[in-house]
């Protein structure tokens, strides 16, 4: 049909060979690997750049972020989730990298019958009576908690909203007055507790 | 295969349009004054690039075929593949190079006010977003060679609206196979892969990398098919 | 040697087959030939400048350049094209618009600046105007960047679509000037034109295409389109002259006779001094003469003819 014509010189179009065989190579690699993926399920890695405790303050004064405290337990089903789908999902993990100072604070009450002296002195600051708590702290402002974990997007937008008003608040805000967080913990907050314990 | 002169013509062309300068106006200052309004939110503001990649592409080859310049363009010696991918490398660096501009700006207003941002957090940003441009950009060469005109936009907003929709409907119905089908389609609609995974314990996101490779290389490819297949003509009604 | 330009039974059709644009078209352009492509509209002639620069692909028959595939880089780096429908990037400025075609074709980028220059004055367009943007251009403006970005580079093929149209009088003669100096340079010109005055002007054939099919290919020689036919008549019933003696009588005045008949004849004549000297002849030979008036061009006849039959 289209005349191939004469092959001395170079046409204008040259069929895309090697991409179209590169193409067809990477899609049968694409289908075995996500083969691959499905049959041995890559643990849903955290994400999150979480800091040690220790260095969390220096970290916060360093790049004027607030930190998030992750307060959780090993045996805890809601903190398993909020782990898998929010801290393993990589959009999430890079907005919370990138926006605090985040710092994992693991309860060992249950399995050591004692906590180590750092956690045992976070929880006893931030009055944590159930797991997964979230706590943003950041200076000029009052510590905003979400207690429980009610669901991937409402805690986006607890997050969110938090990091708001820690940059914001600590301005804007008249001491003393209502802190920003008492909304986001919600209505279902005490029975995530209750269900905790 | 890359032809300098196509990608400095698709850069002026697109700052050429006022309709495009005005809303890249907008996407490139408002983070910049969210971060410095609110130095505490770091890099957080400018988020990922999709906005200034899709107002700098959108059209990238449609728009010529539409208007009619392709004609006398490749009435030069030319070759379509170096058109295609020439079109491709530009819109997918001019986006990027915005977006390069913009962090720049957001590290230099952070750091006047005391806060700069962590190298490493700039520099993940700065290679996400380079990797979607790239390849959304490889998305958007094909469907602009599909359809004229914008028509490009129209196709990527339904088949990111269908795969949008199949999720939704494989949880309402219990199917993994259409949530499947759904979050492929939405990683061909989006490529990217966040550089993050690769610090994960687990090992660089095979996956991820494979469907991202393979997304540009095949819409590449068959952007080339389609323009070599393409006859240019005003005469077609006779 | 080159071959020039071949189109070997080329059929192009539309909507699957409906639409016939061309029918088994053939034509042999010779080197350094300025060969015009006239007919009424719809014909195919925009479809044919398609196939050849191949941005059509047949659906049967081919064409070659000089041997090679139309779309060859080799042919397309002398190649200079103006399309009908010229659609130029509007952000552009004229000079900025001849400088991207030089950078596209290929040319030495040293040499850009002075070509550029060279090229608008070439086609009469003001240094001032190639710092215009070309959106604020004239049609006739338009047309003249248009040819003047087909002629970049020195081309030994260049296919112009209508270049005179929207042009004022002055850019036609500039135009025709423009064409004779590429004939000079031995450039093969391929033209399709409404102004048939033009084509005779210029073409050395011409070929008339209708309904996708070359009805008639006529060779004008250019340069003897200055010389016309005049068609006289006169009234019957006086002493007929016999066609010998017309001839005999025509020759003294310069003229040659193309036909006689009872009662009209057809004389080509070099120029008005010549008609002027054979009509006093036949009056002084006492031919009743009625009416004397140029013949219509030879391709205007084409077009007559072509549409009657």
């Amino acid at each position: 049909m289209p005349p191939p014509d004469d092959a001395r010189g170079q046409g204008t179009r040259q069929t895309p060979t090697v991409l179209l065989a590169l193409a067809a190579l990477l899609l049968v690699a694409r289908v075995v690997v996500g083969v691959m993926d499905a049959r041995h399920p890559r643990e849903k890695a955290d994400l999150v750049a979480w800091q040690p405790i220790a260095e969390a303050g220096s970290r916060a004064a360093q790049t004027g972020r607030p930190v998030l405290y992750e307060f959780s337990a090993a045996w805890c089903g809601p903190c398993q989730a909020m782990k898998r789908e929010v801290f393993a999902d990589p959009d999430a993990a890079a907005e919370i990298s990138r926006s605090f100072v985040p710092v994992q604070v693991v309860d060992r009450q249950r399995e050591d019958g004692h906590n180590p002296p750092d956690v045992q002195e976070l929880e006893e600051r931030y009055h944590i009576d159930g797991f997964p708590m979230l706590v943003v702290v950041a200076p000029g402002i009052e510590p905003q908690t979400l207690n429980g974990y009610p669901g991937a997007d409402e805690t986006r937008r607890w997050l969110q909203g938090a990091m708001m008003r820690a940059s914001v608040g600590g301005a804007r805000l008249q001491p003393g007055s209502p802190l920003g967080g008492d909304g986001a913990n919600g209505a279902n907050a005490p029975d995530t507790l209750r269900r905790l314990r | 295969m890359i032809h300098s002169t196509l990608i400095q013509a698709l850069l002026r062309q697109r700052a050429a349009s006022p309709v495009r300068m005005a809303l890249l106006l907008f996407m490139f200052f408002a983070p910049i004054l969210i971060t410095a309004s609110a130095p505490g939110l770091g890099l957080g503001p400018l988020g990922n690039g999709y906005g200034i990649v899709i107002v700098i592409a959108a059209g990238m080859i449609g728009q010529d075929v539409s208007s009619g310049v392709l004609q006398l363009l490749l009435a030069r010696p030319i070759r379509r593949d170096t058109y295609v991918l020439s079109r491709w490398l530009g819109a997918a660096l001019g986006g990027f190079g915005l977006i390069a501009v913009q962090a720049g700006l957001c590290t230099l207003v952070l750091w006047m006010r005391g806060a700069p941002p962590d190298t490493r957090d700039l520099a993940l940003l700065l290679g996400d977003n380079l990797l979607l441009a790239l390849g959304l950009c490889a998305v958007l060469a094909l469907c602009s060679s599909l359809l004229g005109g914008l028509g490009d936009l129209a196709i990527l907003f339904l088949a990111t609206l269908a795969a949008k929709l199949m999720e939704g409907a494989s949880q309402l119905a219990h199917s993994p196979i259409l949530g499947r089908v759904g979050t492929e389609l939405e990683n061909v609609c989006i490529p990217q892969i966040h550089l993050f995974e690769f610090m994960s314990p687990s090992g660089p996101p095979w996956f991820a990398i494979v469907s991202y490779v393979s997304t540009v290389v095949l819409c590449l490819a068959l952007a080339i098919v389609v323009v070599n297949r393409k006859e240019l003509s005003y005469a077609a009604a006779g | 040697m080159t071959t020039g330009i071949v189109v070997d039974s080329v059929t192009k059709t539309y909507r699957g087959g409906a639409v016939r644009a061309l029918d088994s078209v053939s034509l042999n352009i010779a080197p350094g030939e300025v060969f015009g492509i006239i007919g009424p509209n719809g014909a195919g002639k925009t479809t044919l400048f398609g196939c050849l620069l191949g941005f059509l692909r047949p659906d049967s028959g081919r064409v070659t350049v000089d041997g090679h595939a139309v779309d060859d880089l080799e042919i397309r780096r002398v190649t200079g094209y103006l399309p009908e429908r010229l659609v130029l990037d509007r952000w552009m400025r004229g000079r900025e618009f001849l400088a991207y075609h030089h950078a596209l074709a290929g040319l030495h980028s040293g040499d850009r600046a002075r070509d550029v220059e060279q090229s608008l004055a070439r086609v009469g367009l003001e240094p001032e105007a190639g710092a215009r943007p070309v959106r604020k251009y004239s049609r006739g403006m338009l047309q003249r960047l248009g040819l003047a970005q087909a002629l970049l580079g020195h081309p030994r093929w260049v296919f112009l679509d209508e270049p005179a149209s929207g042009v004022d009088p002055a850019g036609v003669v500039l135009f025709r000037r423009l064409l004779a100096d590429l004939k000079g340079r031995g450039v093969t010109v391929l033209l399709n034109s409404h102004q048939l005055d033009q084509v005779e002007r210029v073409c050395d054939r011409v070929a008339y295409v209708s309904k996708g099919r070359v009805e008639a290919i006529e060779t004008v020689s250019a340069g003897a389109g200055e010389s016309r036919v005049l068609r006289v008549r006169w009234a019957a019933g006086g002493a007929t002259p016999t066609p010998e003696a017309l001839r005999a009588l025509a020759e003294r005045a310069g003229a040659t006779l193309e036909s006689a008949g009872a009662t009209e004849l057809r004389v080509a004549v070099t120029d008005d001094a010549g008609a002027a000297r054979l009509l006093s002849a036949l009056v002084a030979s006492g031919l009743p003469v009625t009416e004397a008036a140029p013949e219509e061009g030879r391709l205007e006849r084409l077009f007559l003819e072509g549409g009657a039959s």
